[in-house]
């Protein structure tokens, strides 16, 4: 990967990389998609029937509104809290 | 070599454990005083809790694990104790509720002491990418105790606690287990529910437990497992329809060839073990598994994938730190991400967000799909000819911390034992089988869906063989 790419992948993940990071996680990210590259010479066709991981029935719950268990107690978690809404800081 | 001496010394100091009735333990002032004073002193030099509570002596509890001291790892929510996931960006995030798994344990009687550092977010092999703390190996403090666990079977190999609650995603509750010589469970995907479990890879994250024996391992397990409304994925692996695994003489066992890259003690372990089930008139076979070649990067594509998707949430709004100041929502989403995050989740992060992007999606996630498909089906026709795969865990003994450790980059390819059990949503334990040159060592089993209490039964038939072994300074605080 480029410092093109690896740009254009840091915006996606929202993530700012100063030029220390740009250099050092483009190394690892180049390392790391040359270890998948493993997987090119993998033969794919032939698992392709099987379930992946696990339930043996759907578990769907029914759709009927019911209350968190302390929803105060999950606001008040907030960083900055006025009458039940979250503050944020001041983007404008 | 195994140092019978040490292995026997362990098995009496714990057998007495496990037969102490826990509500007449840590039910005084005295005792409690004691008990937390051992922690304290002990967890200055290995950094095992994040946070820890003595237990209210008045209290003891009442249930099946009534008065039972249980730590739990730092992703894991538990009701007024912080949920730090080991990152910087939730450092003082205090957890409103209760993880389903830690409301089961408190029902049961048991009570919460602690919890236990980690990996950041559960993404690492070494509890070294933590930002709040690296926990040190009781048998050696220069090495690590694993992770991303490491803090839970540091806590529990070290005696400040019997049992703790780990995640295990790659591997995160077996190979550490293994580097601190206890027991550790990753059951079926959904045998328990992920409710309360910070998400790093929703389609591979379970909740295990590390134990010092595999008696507690099962009387916890059992405990914690069933299904769960608020985690849809879960599922009563009682009701599932699985072979019973049969007696020792019956048993069919697959033994995984060795592989002698692997260090000596590595490939010991699984010889003592093949050893021992062969005298006792058990049917072994060696296997390859050749999806082992690439099972590590199947792994790490997908969880990155999911890492990338699952930490979108924090964005600095509703989590955690955030900068006083951002000139746009986009800035301040952006600060609070690049700040708070740690290196080794931004990198994981930037991963999974290449291998899904339009252009690239086929050739990584696509493909690392269809072949964790086709590793589920290998595991499925295995577990048709054998009822127990024996393998390594890891392909070292624990290693040291820093530069002369493992690389990152060498952690990683090294979790294909552990990584194929995450990928098939089968169950695995890590039990140890000695103390080799002064580090314990053992074996990785590894059996079909539902398989978990089969699994747990001839870990306690091995568990007479190769007895748990207890590291220097192992306390009798509840004797």
């Amino acid at each position: 990967m480029g410092d093109t790419e690896l740009s254009i992948t840091a915006a996606l993940a929202k993530l700012d990389l100063s030029d220390e990071e740009q250099t050092r996680f483009a190394d690892e990210v180049k390392r790391m998609l040359q270890y998948f590259d493993l997987m090119a010479d993998a033969d794919i066709d032939s698992g392709a029937e099987a379930d992946v991981p696990v339930r043996p029935v759907t578990a769907l719950r029914d759709d009927v509104l019911s209350r968190f268990c302390d929803a105060d107690a999950l606001i008040d978690r907030g960083p900055e809290i006025e009458d039940r809404y979250i503050v944020i800081p001041n983007v404008l | 070599m195994a140092e019978p001496g040490i292995r026997a010394s362990g098995y009496e100091i714990k057998e007495h454990v496990v037969q102490a009735d826990w509500k007449t333990v840590l039910n005084t002032a005295d005792t409690v005083s004691e008990y937390g004073a051992t922690v304290d002193a002990r967890n200055g030099e290995l950094e095992a809790f994040l946070e820890f509570r003595s237990p209210a002596p008045e209290d003891p509890g009442e249930g099946p694990l009534a008065g039972l001291p249980v730590a739990v790892k730092d992703n894991i929510a538990v009701r007024d104790f912080r949920l730090t996931c080991g990152s910087k960006l939730l450092e003082q995030f205090e957890s409103p509720y209760d993880a389903t798994a830690v409301a089961q344990l408190k029902e049961a009687g048991a009570r919460i002491v602690g919890k236990t550092s980690l990996d950041e977010f559960g993404m690492g092999s070494a509890t070294d990418t933590s930002t709040l703390s690296a926990t040190r190996n009781p048998w050696d403090l220069s090495r690590t105790a694993g992770g991303s666990s490491g803090g839970s079977a540091a806590a529990v190999a070290s005696g400040m606690v019997p049992v703790a609650l780990g995640s295990d995603t790659g591997g995160s509750v077996r190979q550490p287990a293994s580097f601190c010589g206890v027991y550790g469970l990753k059951p079926t995907y959904g045998a328990v529910s992920r409710f309360g479990l910070v998400a790093y890879a929703s389609s591979l994250d379970t909740i295990g437990v590390v134990a010092d024996t595999p008696q507690r391992l099962e009387s916890v397990f059992s405990v914690i497992a069933g299904s769960d409304e608020k985690d849809q994925t879960s599922v009563d692996i009682r009701s599932m329809q699985v072979r019973e695994t049969p007696g020792l003489k019956a048993l069919t066992v697959g033994v995984l060839a060795p592989d002698t890259a692997d260090d000596p003690a590595v490939q010991q372990a699984v010889r003592d073990v093949e050893t021992y089930l062969q005298s006792q008139g058990a049917n072994t076979e060696r296997v390859n598994l050749p999806v082992l070649e690439y099972a590590a990067a199947v792994y790490y594509t997908i969880a990155t994938a999911e890492a990338g998707a699952n930490l979108a949430r924090f964005d600095g709004v509703r989590y955690g730190e955030r900068p006083l100041y951002a000139e746009n929502p986009d800035e301040l989403v952006r600060l609070s991400r690049s700040t708070g995050l740690g290196d080794e989740v931004k990198l994981r992060i930037l991963l999974g967000t290449y291998v899904l992007r339009s252009g690239f999606h086929d050739q990584y996630y696509g493909r690392a799909q269809r072949l964790r498909a086709r590793i589920s089906r290998d595991m499925q026709d295995l577990f048709t000819r054998v009822d127990v795969l024996v393998s390594p865990v890891f392909p070292t003994l624990a290693f040291p911390l820093g530069s002369d450790g493992l690389t990152p980059y060498q952690r990683k390819q090294a979790d294909r034992y552990t990584t194929v059990a995450n990928l098939a949503g089968v169950p695995a334990l890590a039990l140890p089988t000695g103390v080799y040159d002064g580090l314990p060592g053992g074996v990785q089993l590894t059996g079909p869906k539902g398989g978990d209490f089969g699994l747990i039964r001839l870990a306690k038939v091995l568990a007479g063989v190769f007895p748990p072994p207890t590291p220097p300074n192992y306390p009798r605080v509840w004797s």
